[in-house]
């Protein structure tokens, strides 16, 4: 039985724990089962999980992605060289590099962020891009900033902006929890009550008219703002919230979907160059300016969550490159595949949201080796050195117990954020409000509920009993429904069921609440 | 079996400085795999003050290792021990607490206890490592990565340490006292009557041990713990002599003071004991209703032994909106009988909910009315798992029927 | 929470070979019984998961009645001394959860004991009354 110390790799916090591998008699020889246990000492989560943090040896069990060259089974080397080759023959700005930073460390991003440079390619993108784009160097900052949770713990004000901690970051709500017991004041500013109860105090806001948040400024006023930030978050939300918070005084606070995402914003997406956008990426594929597109431990078509339609635009590339460690819906499209390592094998370190560097337990770099082929071949502690280098840290290795990430200061200048018009919408009889909240496993394609929250007069209006399942617009999945006293136009979904109804990708970005609604009866 | 006490240290004199009281029960391990006489050791490997992962090894040389005493960290072995060897030949130490959970799950046929040799330790209690190096952080003045030992000795908890100089110095303070200011161990070892563990096959500790000896006292319970023990007197690996009738009430009496101070601890803890029914359900309500069923109370919970068609899985559906889930009745009303009050449920909710002090309620009171402590003969059924009556008849009165 | 002319809902689970016969009986006099009680017939009073009265409490019934044959009568001869003993838990669990005990009642009724059924229902009735709506009946506000 070997005991191997890991991280969750689904949301910023990364929480700590073991994976336990061991033989059992029902397994072919040569084949361990894995399961976990709490690993109590981990800093950010105390060694307690949510439930998709438990569901980690499931995860890790998927089917492992062969290395192919066009379908063949190839040796690595030979498909490496293959992927290489195919990408040489494209010119520089048609290939993207993209990475989500779910199950990456910060080694592989450095290497990743020099294969593309290599390239001569501007189009790497981390996640996040859109939205750094559009900011200005203090707002960007902001953006990218961690906190260690013993501060929010210790706020004596916390705002919690359109968060449902136990749905989005379960491991963060104890944290506002304990912050009450030592006396926070905490404001929750949602579209509905939390009813599993986080704060004392919830103000509601209409989802059909954000801009109103503005007149929020005295209740927000001097505190912690906690939100997040991902992929498909509109460029206006945000602007808002760092608007708020510079002209309140507070300290913003944005968690993010990944492991790693911290790791990729300082290590990948900072810095002067342009960086890609990944939607705009995956219109120049759609239209064929990009040609090539190298893929790494992202599986797009469940973080975007219309699979036909990410099929559909990447079978426009004429190279497409997929390296990870388990098959995706994509890899049957991918011209090479490369096999890295599942995350907990890893070697390499990773930067959670409060900026702790933690070493994953495993002895592998396959996938950092097959990255450094493309690049400068160069070996683990050069890389890893990189990585020190880049976060300031020249001296011994820190533990999990420091904060090693830098903060950076800065005092947003609110003239230089983007403008965004968000006029007040209205809904037509038929339409209801969509507000999504994701789990932390969103961008594996893991959803947990199968059904949707909706009101009562919701309930009535639409004429629902027991069995009775809710489509929306275009998307044909089914939704089953609880009744929960949300407010009688809104409907709390897991899936961002607008993107299968999206006319270009970029549309994703303005986000989607308002949708139609309607009722497939059992 | 009339039980034999003795007091008992390794031989080798590697294993003997290496222990915490003389190595007894490293080299009775060691011994008993280099005979053949078990299959596998599930041992607590310390990686740090504050750190100890769970091995299960054949290799006596990493059992070596393990010795020692460490009291930052709070497994519970009962469910690795059926995930990974439910039917080897195993030896194990265990608190009290492990061994009550392999034996529950022994009754409930998941693990073949003829083979596992329950080597019980006595315990006075754990503590949670991060409380643990906050409270040598806040408390001791350390910074929590120079402290090289801990032990808890005389009602401290002593951390040596290296100072700023290099030099190694000792600071310690009383259990008592760092409880009284909300510190210590877990609430569910203040509250632990359990101290010495008689449902194992050994029961060893260094209570009634004359001072600055190095030597376990071993309390030899049952045929399976004279085998081991005699295999391991053959091999040469311990030595043995008889307890003094000093040693014995010594160790009777620390443990009634530990029980006694439990007692205190249990009313103390108890935040639900004045409460009226209505504010009862109101608490109940409140503190089941953040649960966001990742299952982990169920599956730390060494009594649990259902698989993924648990009835508390299979009938709880989140779309159900239940003021309190049933996954969370269903755990409550199965384990009525059979919660040993280890705590690990509370230590892995990763929401707080204070679910060691929500099972007591239930169990306590309905174990002491069952006659029925849980965990202590593997002979013994579950009473919910009971055809025949405990109770008369007559459906009009309950046995315990109270105001 | 509730309209102030509330009726009491209250599940009673019966067994197939005499409660549920002796329910029958009484349903000959039902005017006699008032209309709050829901009838489930299983084919044992063993039959009945502890799980099935959570749920019903769950869901919001004022009370949940367990009936089957006496002790000794069981038409699988000794199903009916699990129900005692599952009984004995369900009713400490009610007890340390809040809710009145009152609400949970446990009775054997033979086929021929139709008025003891009607008897128990018009006591249960009249008890939760006094007692009032369970605390876990949910009235959606719209």
């Amino acid at each position: 039985m070997r005991t191997i110390t890991t991280n969750c790799p689904g949301c910023c916090i990364a929480c700590g724990l073991y994976l336990l591998e061991f033989s059992t008699p029902e397994l072919p020889a040569g084949e361990l089962k894995l399961s976990l246990a709490h690993r109590k000492l981990a800093p950010m989560n105390e060694g307690k999980l949510c439930k998709f943090g438990m569901h980690l040896p499931t995860f890790y069990g998927r089917e492992p992605l062969p290395t192919l060259v066009d379908g063949a089974e190839t040796e690595q080397e030979e498909a490496v060289s293959e992927a290489k080759a195919r990408l040489e023959r494209l010119k520089p700005d048609e290939i993207a590099f993209v990475a989500l930073p779910s199950t990456i460390t910060n080694e592989e991003i450095v290497s990743f962020v020099s294969g593309a440079k290599a390239c001569g390619s501007a189009n790497l993108c981390f996640g996040f891009e859109q939205i750094i784009n559009a900011l200005p160097e203090d707002a960007r900052s902001v953006l990218i900033n961690g906190l260690p949770f013993y501060e929010i713990e210790a706020a004596s004000k916390i705002v919690l902006f359109l968060l449902d901690p136990y749905v989005h970051y379960p491991l963060l709500a104890r944290r506002i929890l304990k912050a009450r017991e030592n006396g926070a004041q905490v404001i929750d500013i949602a579209f509905a009550h939390n009813w599993r109860g986080i704060a004392a105090e919830t103000v509601l806001i209409d989802p059909l008219d954000l801009g109103s948040v503005q007149e929020l400024r005295d209740t927000v006023a001097n505190s912690l703002i906690i939100g997040e930030v991902t992929p498909y978050t509109s460029l206006a939300l945000i602007s808002l919230l760092l608007r708020l918070a510079a002209e309140t005084a507070s300290q913003l606070f944005l968690l993010k979907p990944f492991a790693n995402s911290t790791g990729a914003l300082l290590l990948g997406s900072s810095g002067a160059e342009r960086r890609g956008d990944l939607f705009e990426i995956l219109d120049s594929i759609e239209n064929g300016t990009i040609k090539g597109l190298y893929l790494l431990e992202t599986d797009l078509s469940a973080v975007l969550s219309n699979a036909a339609a990410v099929k559909q635009t990447l079978s426009q590339l004429d190279v497409l490159i997929e390296q990870n460690a388990f098959r995706t819906q994509l890899s049957e499209l991918a011209h090479v595949t490369l096999q890295s390592e599942p995350f907990y094998r890893k070697r390499g370190t990773i930067l959670n949201i409060e900026g702790r560097l933690l070493a994953l337990g495993g002895e592998s770099t396959n996938g950092l080796r097959i990255l450094e082929q493309l690049g400068s071949n160069r070996a683990f502690a050069e890389v890893h050195a990189a990585v020190k280098h880049v976060l300031g840290l020249e001296i011994a290795e820190p533990t999990e117990f420091e904060i090693a990430a830098p903060r950076i200061e800065a005092m947003v200048d609110v003239t230089t954020l983007p403008q965004v018009e968000e006029k007040p919408g209205a809904l037509d009889g038929e339409q209801y409000v969509l507000w999504y909240k994701t789990n932390p496993f969103f961008w594996a394609g893991i959803r947990d509920k199968g059904f949707v929250e909706i009101s009562p007069a919701a309930m009535q209006a639409l004429g629902l009993f027991v069995g009775d399942a809710l489509i929306e617009g275009e998307h044909e999945e089914k939704n089953g429904f609880k009744v929960v006293a949300v407010p009688e136009k809104l409907i709390v979904s897991e899936d961002p069921l607008w993107m299968h109804s999206r006319v270009q990708w970029r549309d994703v970005k303005k986000g989607g609440t308002v949708r139609k609604v309607l009722v497939k009866r059992a | 079996m009339e039980p034999r006490y003795y007091l008992a240290w390794a031989t080798d004199e590697a294993i003997r400085a290496r222990g915490a009281n003389g190595g007894f029960v490293t080299a009775l391990l060691v011994s008993a795999l280099e005979t053949d006489f078990i299959d596998l050791a599930l041992v607590v490997m310390k990686k740090s003050v504050y750190e100890g992962v769970p091995v299960l090894t054949d290799d006596p040389e990493l059992v070596k290792e393990s010795a020692g005493s460490l009291h930052g960290v709070p497994w519970n072995l009962a469910k690795i021990l059926l995930e990974c060897a439910p039917d080897k030949r195993v030896g194990v130490p265990t608190k009290p607490c492990d061994a009550r959970g392999i034996i529950e799950l022994a009754k409930r046929r998941q693990i073949t206890l003829d083979n596992v040799y329950l080597i019980g330790l006595n315990c006075g209690g754990t503590l949670h490592p991060l409380r643990m190096r906050e409270v040598a952080a806040e408390l001791y003045g350390l910074d929590p990565d120079t402290v090289q030992k801990e032990e808890i000795t005389g009602g401290k908890l002593i951390f040596r340490y290296e100072d700023e100089g290099g030099a190694t110095r000792e600071k310690g303070l009383r259990i008592d006292e760092l409880e009284q200011e909300g510190r210590g161990r877990r609430d569910a070892c203040k509250t632990c009557t359990t101290k010495i563990p008689v449902m194992a096959d050994l029961a060893c500790g260094n209570w009634g041990v004359p001072k600055g000896e190095q030597k376990t006292f071993v309390e030899v319970l049952t045929e399976k713990g004279v085998a081991i023990l005699e295999n391991a007197l053959n091999k040469g690996a311990i030595a043995v002599e008889d307890a003094t009738e000093q040693g014995i009430a010594l160790r009777t009496k620390i443990e009634r003071a530990m029980q006694e101070l439990a007692a205190r601890w249990k009313d103390e803890l108890d935040l639900l004991r004045d409460k009226s029914p209505s504010e009862r359900l109101a608490f109940y309500t409140e503190q089941l209703q953040r649960c966001i069923h990742c299952g982990a109370c169920r599956a730390v919970c060494p009594v649990c032994a259902c698989d993924e068609d648990a009835k508390c899985l299979d009938l709880n559906d989140e779309q159900d909106a239940y003021a309190i889930s049933l996954y969370n009745l269903l755990r409550i009303l199965h384990l009525m009988d059979s919660c040993i009050h280890c705590g690990q449920c509370e230590e892995v909710c990763p929401v707080d909910i204070p679910l060691t002090l929500i099972q007591r309620r239930f169990s306590e009171r309905m174990q002491a009315h069952l006659d029925y402590e849980p965990g202590m003969d593997v002979t013994e059924t579950p009473p919910y798992q009971e055809t025949k009556l405990r109770w008369p008849a007559d459906a009009k009165t309950s046995a315990f029927e109270e105001a | 929470m509730v309209d102030a002319d509330w009726e009491p809902k209250i599940l009673a689970f019966c067994c197939n070979w005499c409660s549920y016969a002796g329910a029958d009986a009484a349903g000959l006099e039902r005017r006699q019984i008032p209309a709050t009680v829901r009838v489930i017939r299983v084919m044992c009073s063993g039959r009945i998961d502890p799980a099935f009265v959570l749920m019903g409490f769950l869901e919001g019934a004022d009370a949940v009645l367990v009936t089957g044959c006496h002790i000794g009568d069981c038409h699988y001869v000794d199903a009916n001394y699990k129900t005692r003993n599952r009984y004995e838990f369900l009713k400490e669990l009610v007890k340390e959860l809040g809710l009145d005990p009152e609400r949970l009642q446990l009775r054997w009724i033979s086929a021929s004991e139709g008025p003891i059924f009607a008897d128990m229902v018009r006591e249960v009735t009249e008890k939760v009354k006094k007692l009032g709506p369970s605390p876990f009946r949910k009235v959606w506000k719209s």
